[in-house]
């Protein structure tokens, strides 16, 4: 191996552990992509970047580290890229999801930790992500129990830098959000040696919500009858964007768009007529984890909105473009950034809310709540999500899973259930 | 070809039942066998004994459900066993609003039927507490079979067991038995044990019209039967046909599947 | 097609000249995806892009490589590769 084997080993990276990797990514995206047929044209760039998943974005990044940019690594979409961006750093999301790193988590942290957390750390410590090693500083949050803990642990093998996120939404929650991103950027300004200025801070945010509004036409795209694009091939996308450049992203993602646009025009649609649709709320999906949409929409669903980080919450509500101090500008980002629904905060009603409205707008026929297992906050939301669904007469399945493969056939048996229910 | 009987094959962890139906409903043959080790060579074996009984696969319609239902390559569809208990308690209880307990050998689950069809269900395949399973490997440290372990308990009372693992109970009724207790006292504590750990899963299922029923293979035990009932604070029904109830609603199933490919044609 | 049957994977050297073989092959009508490349057969290469084949698509594509004077490595067979109820995911 040439080009790339270099770059790892420069990236003290563990080659041998890592090539276990590289041995079964192959396998489950041909599983999972390419037993798909009529897939859209535009989805080759996503198929060229998860091919190479640890080489061209990791070799582009390296090149824009020798030009003196910092790179910042994020687990939480809470972390607002404008600021980062405005300093002219790059972002890019670091949560692993893979159980290829979570031995490696459980080294140093309780078994009954969310596998998300577990495979974060495992990839940090385990030294086999390019990704975790190119990182400059990481910039973690005060959001979960285990994630507070861990970064404690994280923290102490690569710079860290700790957002307090608040717990509730009142007024003065949304001022107390306000002064830690003015917090934050004055550290990224420190760290990458670059002032930000309202300029800077405006264009940064033109930015970003130019790569929401792409990513947005993508989504309205499967809300109509006719489903021009799978569940999987959007997940991939969502994902994809947590650590491509933003630009690039929403380029592609418009292209995707136009063509997706078309295809409904056209009367094309990847499910038979009647498919049941489905809407995935809950904890995120990392990369690689495809598990249960592939479970999903080989069990007769198809998976058409994703209630959560790795989906709607990502791309919903804009900032404000219009202010013109960075006073302003902060608040701004403040208040788009706090109506993000996470279980995290308390009360947290508004996701019921988000739920509902999308149940409508991407005219789904069943709800498949699932949680990481572990994770507290998501596991007791379910209670509420089901109760309002059910009042609403909208069917829904709670699940809890992990990253292991273990569990396939039992959530085959539930979810295939759901779908049988469905058809009635 | 039009089919004068359909079949229903359900491939459970520790039993293959087998059922044929008639167009009209009426059992025609009941076949019941270990699963073994390989669900392949169990749907190999059924399909010779459906040919030698007269019903060869050919001439039916064939639905396999259960644990065991990707390996039989010629059913005609899979569902899977929580439509098909639904759909089977539903025919063989007489009603369409119905809460199901199916206490099968490595899973319990309880599923709500309104107007003929399920409309909410919950699993335990995670663990083996509230199983079979259970009822089997405690049975076994008593060297009884679990019907007699059943029929000792009633006899009990007074004792139970503090653990929810099986592996862990199993060693407390070890110890139990070291101490002398009495037989009746264990077994009493074992289906007590059963009995709290599904009534705990049925209660958060709670609210539903109708009556409660059992199926799967723990349904021939009175006992049993009576403590869930007391449990719940309702009377459980059961059937003598309710271990069958996976593999009818799949042959039930099959007569749906038959109807609407010869309404295509 | 049945799944986990034999397909064929053209491999290349970078990235650029798998991009610039597919947009050849799918000008020429031939059908081909832009597919992660099996540990198995990526042997000393790094690129982890390749594009895959059915075997009806291969003679095709090696008159179309072979018009062009168009930059690859390899073609290499190989079978199992794709089974979207396998459940091994990573």
């Amino acid at each position: 191996m040439s080009d790339y084997v270099s770059m790892w080993k420069d990236l003290g990276m563990d080659l041998e552990s890592h090539d276990l990797l590289c041995q079964v990514l192959p396998t489950a995206v041909g599983d999972v992509f390419l037993t798909q047929e009529n897939r859209p044209k535009g989805m080759d760039f996503w198929d060229l970047v998860i091919s190479e998943v640890h080489g061209i974005r990791p070799k582009e990044l390296i090149e824009e580290q020798k030009k003196g940019r910092k790179v910042f690594g994020t687990f939480c979409v809470y972390v607002p890229d404008e600021v980062i961006l405005a300093a002219n750093g790059i972002v890019t999301g670091l949560c692993g999801g893979s159980q290829f790193w979570v031995p490696g988590g459980e080294a140093v942290l309780p078994k009954s930790t969310c596998p998300l957390i577990k495979a974060s750390v495992g990839a940090r410590l385990g030294r086999t992500c390019p990704f975790f090693r190119i990182a400059d500083m990481y910039v973690g949050e005060t959001t979960c129990d285990g994630k507070k803990k861990a970064y404690e642990i994280l923290g102490e093998d690569v710079p860290m830098y700790i957002m307090d996120v608040p717990q509730m939404k009142r007024e003065k929650d949304i001022l107390k959000w306000k002064d830690e991103i003015a917090a934050f950027a004055r550290k990224v300004e420190e760290f990458t040696g670059n002032a930000i200025t309202v300029e800077k801070l405006n264009e940064a945010i033109r930015i970003v919500n130019e790569k929401r509004k792409a990513l947005a036409r993508v989504y309205n795209c499967r809300k109509a009858a006719c489903l021009p694009i799978s569940g999987r091939d959007a997940l991939l996308m969502m994902q994809i964007s947590f650590f491509d450049d933003p630009v690039r992203c929403a380029q592609m993602c418009n292209k995707l768009a136009d063509e997706l646009e078309q295809r409904i025009a056209g009367g094309v649609s990847v499910v038979p007529a009647g498919t049941k649709r489905i809407l995935v709320t809950g904890t995120p999906l990392a990369v690689p984890n495809w598990k249960l949409h592939n479970i999903i929409e080989t069990s007769g669903g198809a998976v058409v909105c994703e209630e959560m980080c790795t989906g709607t919450r990502y791309f919903e509500n804009l900032v404000d473009e219009t202010q013109t101090t960075l006073e302003g500008q902060f608040m701004a980002l403040s208040q788009r950034y706090m109506k993000t629904n996470c279980a995290c905060f308390t009360p947290n009603t508004g996701r019921i809310d988000d739920i509902l409205r999308m149940v409508r707008e991407y005219q789904v026929d069943g709800v498949i709540d699932c949680s990481l297992k572990f994770c507290c906050l998501y596991d007791t939301e379910k209670y509420g999500v089901s109760r309002a669904l059910k009042e609403a007469g909208v069917p829904v399945l709670s699940l809890e899973t992990d990253y292991a493969d273990t569990d396939a056939e039992q959530l085959r048996t539930r979810i295939g259930a759901f779908i049988e229910l469905l058809n009635g | 070809m039009k089919t004068e009987y359909c079949i229903g094959i359900d491939i459970g962890s520790t039993c293959a039942k087998t059922v044929v139906l008639s167009r009209d409903k009426r059992v025609l043959l009941q076949l019941l066998q270990p699963t073994g080790w390989s669900s392949v060579d169990t749907a190999e074996d059924i399909r010779r004994r459906l040919e030698e009984a007269g019903f060869p696969i050919e001439d039916g319609t064939a639905v396999a459900t259960g644990y065991g239902r990707v390996s039989v390559p010629y059913a005609d569809k899979c569902v899977t066993e929580i439509t098909c208990h639904g759909r089977g308690a539903c025919h063989i209880y007489g009603a369409g609003q119905l809460t199901v307990i199916d206490i099968g050998g490595q899973d319990t689950k309880i599923i709500r039927i309104e107007n003929g069809a399920v409309s909410d269900f919950l699993m335990n395949d995670k663990c083996s507490a509230g199983t079979g399973r259970f009822l089997e490997i405690m049975a076994n440290t008593l060297a009884v079979r679990p019907e007699e372990l059943c029929r000792m308990a009633a006899e009990g009372g007074g004792v139970s067991i503090s653990s929810m693992c099986t592996v862990f109970a199993e060693s407390e009724v070890i110890s139990l038995i070291g101490r002398g207790e009495k037989r009746e006292n264990i077994a009493f504590a074992v289906v007590d044990s059963i009995v709290k750990k599904v009534s705990s899963q049925a209660g958060r299922m709670a609210g539903g019209q109708g009556a409660v029923c059992l199926t799967g293979g723990l349904c021939g035990y009175p006992y049993l039967r009576q403590s869930l009932s007391d449990a719940l604070g309702c009377e459980v029904r059961t059937a003598e046909e309710g271990r069958y109830a996976g593999a009818v609603g799949a042959a039930l199933c099959a007569l749906a599947l038959e109807k609407q490919r010869s309404a295509e044609k | 097609m049945a799944e986990g049957d034999l397909r064929w994977y053209i491999l290349f050297a970078n990235y650029e000249q798998g991009l610039a073989l597919h947009g050849l092959l799918s000008d020429a009508g031939i059908k081909n995806r832009i597919a992660p490349a099996p540990r198995a057969i990526q042997g000393e290469l790094s690129c982890g892009m390749s594009l895959l084949l059915e075997p009806d698509a291969v003679e095709a594509a090696r008159r179309c490589i072979e018009e062009h004077h168009a930059e690859y490595h390899d073609i290499v067979p190989l079978a199992g590769q794709i089974r979207s109820r396998r459940d091994k995911y990573c």
